[in-house]
């Protein structure tokens, strides 16, 4: 069977579509079409040739197999380290075998491709600090993602994920009506406690426009309200966009490259549209990746940037904390032992190691915080990074790779974890329902909130 | 004032007491009911996954799940649906307090009806009202009526309606729903202060000082609000306020109670313990309203 | 003269059965099918004990009982509760004993018996 109807190499791009593929209860017929879905050998060489750089080609070169990657991959160290879970391995097995056969590879070994690039690596981007030759394995995985996904070998979910960006411009289902309405909702819900607090929509040349993840306005939209709540306190002049207010990128997860782009423009447009002087993110990693990091070569931008000045959450909080625009009550800081996931997305990938930890030494009482080990850009994958969560088929392989997590955890003591990215924050979850090792979790916001020192009238007692 | 009636249910025992009072209503009171479920918690992904509230199972949710869980409603509540002319089925995903807050919205229900606890799901302490009641109370445009104990919901309408007050500006909106429930449904009315005095020992002349003061309160605050609705009582007296509500309550044969809503902790599961309504909640022998906004009064 | 029980529950079958149980034991019988209906027959026929149903089409249990108990007359008129709702026992707590559907005759009528003789 050359292509099927649900898993096939075009793109999800309508509504009935989408619903379609998502009525297939766990994919069922969809990974039974992929077993017969031919492989477009010619097609898949051309995009090598097209689209493969020179970086990537002498990764794949200069490989040394010396395998110092190997104790640097948390996945290797929680399989049992077998062979078959070294980065280099895993890497020259899959795209350099692509490569070194043109292209000309059949069916199962697309399959097999599949199974490693979405289960046996998170595109952490931890291994790449450990090689000597700076051999980063996680951006070959992605390339690798891009490359299965053109021929239609991608995990179902991920399928689906893109196709929600595609026909909804947001990772759920979430309309530009929904969207807005949820903004008026929340400032409703909200403003009774913050007199005069509002949830400005589209409003140009603000001080700061902020973006989000699907997921809050679809099921947590007090997170919404907690940030318009952080951003009245502090007195700034923000805005959201009407459009353009979804900063993820399933498809980046997904290797739909085309989408990727397509997602980063929509924010981009925004951002030209309502000319802020800065805009901020929620607390999300791969959020940030996407439309920080890796967008704006997405987007084609010359200078490597967003149009405007763009930070993580984490950094206006810091800033706000450190201008003293937000004031945090000394008696309320929590007095526990605490420690601190750093996301690989925007740490070890931007280099945000130090404000938060300033955060934390606004907000926790000196001698309370305890450091992972290891920390900063070299701490572990929260274990469900690079769309690995979202994935049905690897939820097993998933739930090992939480293991590393799990045992950092542990080893620090602390019951309270702080994850400011929605992918480590549903992943501290999970390892919590499947392991009971007795945790909380939490975000920012809702921590910083409970403990603001208000100036007087700002909150009505409801 | 009760034309739509949201009623929020897991469907399992715990909720009985609420469906009981919400079905009674709609027929007596002419009301159109909503049962409404949240089927489960999303987890992974989409909303596709996710955890049923009943069972804690991890379960995908396509139209054969859905139509499912709905006959299971249907039977669990057979009996109260005859005769129901205006009762319908909705269900949905996400997170309960937040679907139950969204659909009210939108419908623009007049009354939230629920359990105090979500009854079989081990996250929810049993004995405590669950968070989920906590954050809708919270947040709720409209009032909310909750039952806890099962023997609360055999009244069968309402004629006789306890008002407590502690003078807040919330109190203010749940004597409106007090008073205009009192009319429009003939009830008699008793407003009620409990003199705080748990924990202390105080000289007599002092308790019976403030208890003067605070009937007097009463009559300034609240009679020149009633008009010519005559059919009401005041009482003051001290004690733990929970404890004397509760007792005034079944003294009188009350078979509304009703109150304000307030907390300032923002976490619920901190907040959960310790206040008045909901303490009420989980003793009295009749349905609670706890009113928070002044929107739906 | 006979001693007087009101029988109240909506369900037919249960007053002709009550009412063929304490007329076999020497009582007088009345019947009421809601709470409304039997205060009337309170007042016209002043029971000398009731049976009570709780929950009822029309007027439940629990608001008949406070109309009764805010009558002077017949406040201290005693009351069992047969009801087959779970929790029934908290509904009316003044109630002189609560039993559940299906009961047992015996002890209705040992409890009868031992109010009112």
């Amino acid at each position: 069977m050359p292509q099927g109807k649900l898993c096939n190499r075009q793109p999800i791009k309508t509504d009935e579509q989408l619903k379609l593929t998502l009525s297939d209860k766990s994919g069922k017929q969809y990974y039974a079409e992929m077993k017969e879905l031919d492989v477009d050998t010619n097609a898949l060489w051309a995009t090598i040739q097209k689209t493969m750089k020179s970086r990537i080609k002498t990764w794949l070169e200069i490989c040394a197999h010396c395998g110092m990657c190997a104790d640097s991959c948390f996945l290797y160290q929680v399989n049992d380290c077998v062979p078959e879970q070294v980065p280099s391995y895993k890497i020259q097995s899959t795209l350099g075998h692509i490569v070194k056969k043109k292209g000309q590879v059949d069916n199962e070994f697309m399959r097999h491709c599949m199974k490693v690039a979405w289960s046996q690596c998170t595109c952490c981007n931890r291994c790449g600090m450990y090689c000597p030759h700076g051999i980063d394995m996680g951006v070959m995985f992605s390339y690798l993602r891009g490359l299965l996904y053109s021929q239609g070998f991608v995990p179902w979910e991920l399928k689906i994920g893109s196709g929600m960006h595609r026909v909804y411009r947001a990772q759920m289902d979430v309309t530009t009506e929904d969207w807005v309405e949820t903004c008026e909702w929340m400032a409703e819900e909200t403003e009774e406690e913050w007199p005069g607090l509002t949830i400005p929509v589209d409003k140009k040349d603000a001080d700061i426009m902020y973006t989000c993840n699907a997921r809050e306005p679809k099921h947590y939209p007090e997170d919404l309200a907690e940030a318009a709540v952080l951003f009245h306190v502090a007195g700034e002049n923000w805005t959201v966009p009407s459009e353009g207010w979804e900063q993820t990128s399933l498809s980046m997860f997904a290797g739909d490259w085309e989408c990727c782009k397509d997602n980063v423009n929509h924010v981009y447009d925004a951002i030209e549209r309502l000319n802020p002087a800065r805009v901020t993110g929620t607390e999300c990693g791969h959020a940030h990746r996407a439309t920080v990091i890796e967008g704006p070569y997405w987007a084609g931008r010359e200078d490597g940037l967003p149009p405007k000045p763009y930070i993580h959450y984490v950094e206006w909080l810091a800033e706000a904390l450190r201008e003293g625009k937000l004031k945090i009550d000394p008696a309320k800081r929590i007095k526990e032992p605490v420690t601190l996931q750093d996301s690989c997305n925007y740490v070890r990938n931007q280099g945000l190691k130090d404000v938060t930890r300033e955060i934390l030494s606004y907000i926790v009482e000196p001698g309370y915080f305890v450091e992972m080990a290891p920390n900063k850009e070299h701490n572990y994958c929260c274990g469900g990074g690079g769309g690995f969560n979202g994935i049905g088929l690897y939820r097993e392989q998933r739930n090992v790779a939480l293991r590393k997590k799990m045992d950092q955890i542990l080893d620090t003591g602390c019951k309270l974890v702080i994850a400011p990215c929605h992918n480590c924050w549903d992943a501290i979850r999970d390892l919590e329902e499947e392991y009971e090792i007795g945790i909380r979790w939490s975000f920012l916001k809702p921590l910083i909130i409970g403990m603001l020192d208000i100036p007087e009238g700002m909150r009505v007692e409801w | 004032m009760f034309n739509k009636i949201l009623l929020a249910t897991t469907g399992s025992p715990a909720s009985f007491g609420a469906a009981r009072v919400a079905f009674d209503m709609a027929k007596r009171y002419d009301s159109e009911v909503t049962i409404f479920h949240v089927v489960g918690v999303p987890t992974k992904a989409f909303s596709h996954v996710v955890n049923d509230v009943r069972t804690g199972e991890e379960v995908e949710v396509d139209e054969e799940y859905l139509s499912w869980v709905e006959e299971e409603l249907k039977t669990t509540f057979a009996k109260q649906f005859e005769g129901a002319a205006n009762a319908k089925i909705v269900l949905t995903t996400g997170v309960p307090s937040r679907e139950i807050l969204r659909e009210a919205r939108k419908a623009d229900s007049d009354l939230v009806v629920m359990a105090a606890s979500s009854g079989e799901n081990a996250s929810f302490h049993k004995g405590y009202p669950g968070s989920t009641l906590q954050k809708v109370a919270k947040a709720a445009r409209c009032p909310v009526l909750s039952v806890h104990r099962e023997s609360a919901s055999y009244w069968g309408g309402f004629s006789n309606i306890l008002f407590g007050t502690d003078f807040s500006k919330q109190a203010e909106s749940a004597f409106k729903f007090a008073l205009s429930t009192a009319r429009e449904l003939d009830c008699d009315l008793t407003i009620f202060h409990a003199l705080d005095i748990s924990g202390k020992v105080l000289d007599q002349n002092e308790i019976e000082e403030n208890l003067i003061i605070a009937r007097k309160r009463i009559r300034e605050t609240y009679v020149p609000l009633m008009g010519d609705f005559k059919n009401y009582d005041i009482e003051v007296w001290e004690g733990t306020p929970y404890v004397e509500i509760v007792k005034l309550a079944r003294e009188k044969s009350v078979d509304l109670i009703c109150l304000a809503h307030h907390t300032n902790e923002l976490d619920p599961e901190r907040a959960r313990i310790g206040s008045t309504v909901e303490q009420v909640i989980l003793r009295a022998n009749c349905p609670v309203v706890s009113v928070s906004k002044p929107d739906k009064v | 003269m006979s001693k007087k029980i009101l029988i109240i529950d909506d369900d037919q079958d249960i007053r002709s059965y009550l009412g063929d149980l304490f007329g076999d034991n020497g009582y007088e019988t009345v019947m009421a099918e809601d709470g409304a209906v039997a205060m009337e027959v309170v007042t016209a026929e002043k029971p000398d004990l009731i049976t009570l149903d709780l929950e009822m089409p029309g007027e439940w249990g629990p608001r008949f009982y406070r109309k009764l108990s805010q009558s002077d007359e017949f406040k201290r008129t005693p009351v069992i509760v047969i009801s087959g709702l779970q929790a029934n026992k908290y509904a009316i707590p003044k109630a002189i004993a609560t039993l559940t559907k299906p009961f047992d005759a015996e002890e209705l009528i040992r409890i009868v018996k031992d109010t009112i003789g």
